[in-house]
């Protein structure tokens, strides 16, 4: 019998612990023969989806089970039987351990669970290894007890139990050697225990040991000198079966009890094996879709006919027109032939809950080409005024289950979540989770800990890392301008002997890609009928406590669980937030549903490229991307924010778009065919939606085969869709020039284009947002305060709001909130001056407590600083912060000028409660004032606060430079140094040489069509936004400072790009203050 | 004034701005690394040393002869051995993906008889077995 079954395997997905993807794992034992494999990752399934794909490649038999904790027995393997009920078994096993934090599962538990089979088989069988109380005891050498735990294991388990000897070859008297394997299986022997033979397996190859011993370290947050229980050597390996087998004779050789033969060991190891054998459709409904069962939601007729009826309600009179009647029935009979109604109707479901709890939703994704989903409610957007094609969300070709895309207010998704799991039942609702792995800084973070390397130094190091492959790090030394130095630094280190950074560097490279902790999915929602929970295991979501699922997005197909993805949108909740302010202030409520699409002022607005805050386009690019295009219309958002995606921008499309659209290059079709299909970009394939037409319209080949082959363009199926786009396109009459010169489009653009669907969908809280800030510029930029949305650190939204005019009102004890809010401001507005001003949130400063911030409103107003500390019942570091920010100057009788000695006050005065009890509210009556005797007697001593100890309190307490802009304090410098303003900045001719200078705001790599790096960075001068661009030269003269320093000058070109964009082409840049 | 916080500076935390000051430091550390805890399994029971030797082993890698102080030894009964942890991080300089042999090293327990007095004492030694250079190191000699 030359073939083992592993039956304790660690993935990687045993966070901190395996090293080696599932799939690495199944093809090792594939290529070494195995009779089949388990995966049994530490405390869940969270590989399990990924083995059974792995296995199902390989073509073996796949075995799921788990490394679980017993509560005060130590870890066991728990294996599920090849059988439904196994599974079943597992997944619930599982959920019980998360019970507990962290996960354990009682005794009895478990055993109820391995007995739950109805058929008398075990559910689950127990290995009851070196890591269980059992082994503990074998290790210890404490016999009788070691028996005496077996036995307990025994009665609770019955015939589920085993006993797996492990042997890692250790040391002779240490845990995992061969004398601690053979008194596992000696005592096996005397209680009458079937022994199983395992590696516990944690390494695809002994070469992964030292991550694993990085990984032990990191796990213990601990330096790997000082971690206790590393593993005992690199023996934990898929060793093959020959090994496996010598292992066996080597155990039974050094057995004095002698009545085990390694056959015998290996047999019994191999029928354990067979047993737990799965078979995935059988025992998992692998690749099943499943969803609420109609009853759930209200339905007691047919689903087809209840969907078609729902739809035909919401579209109304428009189905009196044969292009809608025609795409509902088109629509809704591949819906039918799915089976997929239910699915709909559920989504239908969970959007009209959304709605009726008052929150903001608007449909994502592919799911708004849908005529249906534009019909129940789901979506705004009518896939037929945009050209959308149906095809490209879900046809009878597509192997992959319907994603509908929802976004909420992120403030309310929490809320969301409960009220779904609410409707639909905790038993079909669970959310999704999420794999977050190694990357470059992790990584460094890390090795560095596990190094004992000093914090502050791993720190330095992290912060110099710029976005590449962590496993690339040694290539990067040589590489990138801002790691020159460090590179230096290692070479230096490596003279002199240390060999620490050099060791960072490989261990780094090692961690990288490794999965690092589990999370909730942002927006992934799971919703299954009545036996979810039998299909996946749960733990209590971290945020919510509601439960989550241990797969994640890429198990969700293969398992056919269908997921909604409900994603919380910042924007939605500022947008939110704006309403409700204005509302709240003026009594109007504002429909942004019924605002005009076409209004000029909101594009005049988007032309400004004044688009900080906006949906969509704030970034740098879309900035400058927005001054080149110059839309006029929601057609040409949707093209802009199309064009600005990664597929676009690296096949180049966007400057012949804009060549194109601006008259300075004829348009041109490649066939007057086409020119439907590309005229609304002029020529140019830019979405995915005209890559399918083009297929149809050539081939004939319908819609649906379109994205098959849509999907397989710059794929290694190319030549495929090469050979049939060539062959039928002649067929249909087609010229080879032609032919040639669409196909080379295709294969140039096809892979890179844009869904409209999604631009579509993106487009309209975009215009939303620009109209808002047209048309209540001090609503919306409170929305922005209070929900922070987007790219930029929330002190570039405040100066953006000074340039518009928009009076800041500082925070004050007596009218600040938890909250930021509009408040109409008192002195006559001057010219360009807004009326309406945002009130700074007491929330913002840095330290101080919710509750703190509850009892101050609930107490407001104060008239003085001993009501204050009475009433409001402040640390003496909130006071004294609350102080220094500015809150207390409206009780100062000079204000700001005596905030100095108040400062100097609170810092040497006893702060202790007065001693009177306060009788607040006592028979009815408000307490009298106490004399503020403490401050009017407060001595004038110390002067009035400069302006740079002013912005530098305001920016240390509350990161925001409210009072004034803090490039201001640099005002004489940066005259002195020559620096062009941003506000002047298109004023100036192409070419030309300038300096500017500013607080960086945003550094961004975007994927470029050279492949090469350019680094853009903006910079905040107080007038505006300086965009920087720094190619291979200018990064490697700044060097490290490229991503590190925060106040920059900079010298270069002005480069014009359109009417109303402008950039700077740096050349050199360097510190502010060490100029 | 800097708007950036500035992370003060901890005792005994070196800011390493240039390469004179990496070497120093590098010297500085390296004089003052930590030592290998205790409870490691290193302590020896006899005498420890490293010496090279010269083994022959069988087809399986199971040695049978060795060369010792120019004189040859026979190999008695089924050696044992086992697998012993390195402090890598503390012996190594480099650690890069797939190296081979880095966490341990084989190490067999070997009852050794001079092969030229078959009635001679048989003395016990520990060989480790080098991965890289093929060479085999007495360890440790039992008393």
């Amino acid at each position: 019998m030359n073939s083992f079954a592993h039956l304790h395997v660690a993935s990687c997905f045993s966070s901190h612990y395996g090293t080696n993807t599932p799939a690495e794992l199944a093809a090792r034992a594939a290529a070494d023969g195995a009779a089949a494999l388990a995966l049994t990752d530490r405390d869940g399934l969270y590989g399990a989806a990924k083995h059974i794909s792995a296995c199902q490649e390989q073509g073996l038999p796949p075995i799921l089970g788990v490394d679980l904790a017993v509560q005060d027995r130590g870890r066991v393997v728990v294996l599920a039987a090849g059988s439904a009920a196994g599974y079943s078994a597992l997944c619930e096993v599982i959920s019980r351990a998360h019970d507990a934090d962290p996960a354990a599962v009682p005794l009895q538990v478990l055993a109820d669970s391995a007995a739950s089979d109805p058929s008398g088989q075990p559910a689950l069988y127990v290995l009851a290894g070196p890591q269980s109380d059992v082994g503990q005891a074998a290790a210890a050498r404490g016999y009788r007890q070691t028996r005496a735990l077996l036995r307990q294991w025994k009665q609770a388990l019955g015939d589920a139990l085993r006993v797996e000897v492990v042997s890692h070859l250790a040391p002779p008297g240490e845990p995992l050697s061969t004398a601690h394997a053979v008194r596992m299986l000696s005592c096996a022997n005397v209680v009458g225990v079937t022994p199983v033979l395992t590696n516990a397996v944690r390494l695809l190859s002994p070469a992964e040991a030292a991550t694993a011993d990085v990984l032990d370290a990191v796990s213990a947050l601990s330096d790997l000198n000082h971690v206790t229980g590393l593993q005992p050597n690199d023996q934990g390996w898929l060793k093959p079966p020959d090994q496996m087998r010598q292992l066996a004779e080597e155990i039974c050789r050094a057995s004095t009890s002698a009545s085990v033969s390694p056959s015998r060991l290996l047999q019994s190891t191999a029928e354990l094996a067979e047993s737990c054998a799965l078979d995935p459709e059988q025992h998992m409904t692998w690749g099943v879709p499943k969803i609420p069962e109609a009853s759930v939601i209200g339905i007691d007729r047919d689903a087809d006919e209840e969907l078609r009826h729902r739809c035909q309600e919401g579209l109304g009179a428009r189905l009196t027109e044969p292009a809608v009647r025609q795409r509902l029935d088109h629509e809704l009979s591949i819906i039918a032939d799915l089976g997929f109604a239910g699915y709909f109707l559920t989504v239908s479901e969970v959007a009209r809950l959304i709605r009726s709890l008052g929150v903001r939703c608007a449909a994502r994704g592919s799911g708004v080409s849908s005529l249906v989903v534009h019909a129940l409610g789901i979506s705004p957007i009518d896939p037929l005024a945009h050209g959308l094609v149906f095809e490209r969300f879900l046809s009878r070709r597509r192997s992959t289950l319907p994603d509908i895309d929802i976004d909420v207010e992120s403030a309310q998704r929490h809320m969301i979540y409960r009220e779904v799991v609410k409707r639909f039942g905790d038993q079909r609702v669970v959310l999704m989770s999420m794999q977050n792995a190694y990357r470059i800084r992790g990584a460094v973070r890390d090795a560095g800990l596990a190094l004992g390397l000093p914090e502050e130094e791993i720190a330095q190091l992290a912060e110099i890392m710029w976005r590449f492959p962590a496993k690339e790090f040694r290539q990067a030394l040589a590489e990138k301008p801002e790691l020159k130095r460090l590179a230096e630094r290692i070479e230096t280190e490596r003279v002199s002997g240390r060999a620490q950074l050099d060791l960072l560097v490989d261990l780094t490279e090692r961690l990288d890609r490794l999965p690092r902790h589990i999370s909730t999915h942002p927006c992934g929602v799971i919703l299954g009928d009545e036996n979810l929970l039998k299909l996946t295991p749960v733990q209590p979501s971290g945020v919510t406590g509601l439960p989550m699922s241990q797969f994640d997005k890429d198990d969700m197909d293969p398992m056919g669980f269908i997921k909604l993805d409900i994603l919380g949108v910042r924007m939605q909740s500022a947008i939110a937030w704006a309403l409700d302010e204005i509302e709240r202030t003026t009594g109007e409520r504002i429909d942004l549903d019924a605002i005009d699409y076409t209004d000029p002022a909101t594009y005049r607005l988007i032309q400004s490229t004044h688009t900080l805050g906006c949906f969509q386009i704030e970034s740098p690019g879309q900035r400058e991307l927005v001054g080149k295009l110059v839309p006029e219309s929601m057609a040409d958002l949707i093209i802009d924010i199309s064009l600005f995606r990664p597929g676009p921008m690296v096949a180049n499309m966007v400057e012949p778009f804009l060549n194109r659209r601006h008259g300075y290059e004829p348009v041109r079709y490649p066939h007057p065919d086409l020119a439907g299909i590309l005229g609304e970009t002029h020529g140019i394939v830019v979405f995915h939606e005209q890559i399918i037409r083009i297929f149809d319209r050539m081939t004939g080949c319908g819609l649906d085969a379109g994205d098959e082959l849509r999907r397989k363009l710059g794929t290694e199926r190319l030549p495929e869709v090469e050979e049939f786009f060539r062959t039928h396109a002649a067929e249909k009459g087609y010229d080879a020039a032609t032919i040639t010169s669409v196909w080379e489009t295709l294969e140039g653009f096809g892979s890179f284009g844009f869904c409209k669907a999604h631009g579509a969908a993106f487009a309209v809280p975009t215009f939303q947002s620009a109209w808002l800030k047209t048309h209540y510029p001090a609503a919306f930029m409170c929305g922005l305060f209070q929900h922070d949305p987007g790219m930029y650190p929330l002190r570039l939204l405040v100066a953006e709001a000074r340039r518009l005019g928009i009076p800041l009102l500082p925070m004050d004890v007596n009218t600040s909130t938890g909250d930021y809010r509009l408040e109409r401001t008192e002195t006559v507005p001057g010219a360009g001056q807004s009326p309406w001003g945002v009130r700074m949130a007491l929330s913002r400063l840095k330290g101080i407590s919710e509750a703190e911030v509850r009892r101050i409103t609930r107490e407001q107003p104060f008239d003085s600083l001993a009501d204050l500390r009475d009433r409001a019942n402040l640390r003496r570091s909130t006071l004294r912060d609350l102080v220094r920010a500015g809150a207390l100057d409206s009780l100062l009788p000079g204000g700001r000028s005596r905030r100095k000695d108040l400062i100097a006050w609170v810092e040497s005065t006893n702060l202790a409660r007065s001693s009177r009890p306060q009788p607040k509210h006592a028979l009815g009556q408000l307490p009298l004032p106490l004399p503020d005797m403490e401050v009017t007697q407060m001595p004038v001593e110390h002067g009035e606060l400069s302006p740079r100890e002013l912005v530098g309190s305001e920016l240390e307490l509350t990161g925001i430079d409210t009072s004034g802009h803090v490039m201001e304090l640099h005002r004489e410098e940066l005259e002195r140094q020559g620096v062009t303003y941003a506000k002047d900045l298109l004023e100036q001719r192409s070419g030309a040489l300038v300096r500017v200078a500013g607080i960086r705001v945003a550094t961004q790599t975007p994927p470029m069509r050279s492949g090469r790096r350019v680094v853009f960075i903006s910079l905040d001068d107080g007038t505006g936004v300086v965009d920087l661009s720094f190619f291979d030269e200018a990064q490697a003269t700044i060097g490290e400072a490229l991503f590190t320093t925060k106040l920059m000058i900079a010298e270069g070109t002005i480069r014009r790009t359109g009417p109303r964009a402008v950039t700077v082409q740096a050349t050199r840049a360097w510190e502010l203050h060490r100029s | 004034m800097s708007p950036a916080p500035v992370t003060p500076r901890r005792r005994g935390v070196t800011r390493l701005t240039g390469a004179a000051e990496a070497a120093a430091y590098a010297t500085e550390r390296s004089s003052t690394s930590a030592p290998i805890p205790s409870g490691h399994p290193s302590a020896p029971s006899g005498h420890s040393l490293t010496e090279p030797v010269e083994v022959l082993a069988d087809p399986s890698g199971v040695p049978v002869r060795v060369q010792w102080h120019s004189r040859w030894y026979v190999v008695l009964g089924e050696p044992a051995r086992w697998f012993q942890r390195r402090a890598w991080w503390l012996e190594t300089s480099r650690a890069e993906r797939g190296r081979q042999g880095l966490v341990s090293h084989k190490i067999w327990r070997l009852e050794l008889r001079l092969e030229a007095a078959p009635a001679a004492q048989s003395r016990t030694v520990d060989v480790v077995h080098d991965v890289h250079s093929g060479r085999w190191r007495v360890v440790r000699v039992h008393e």
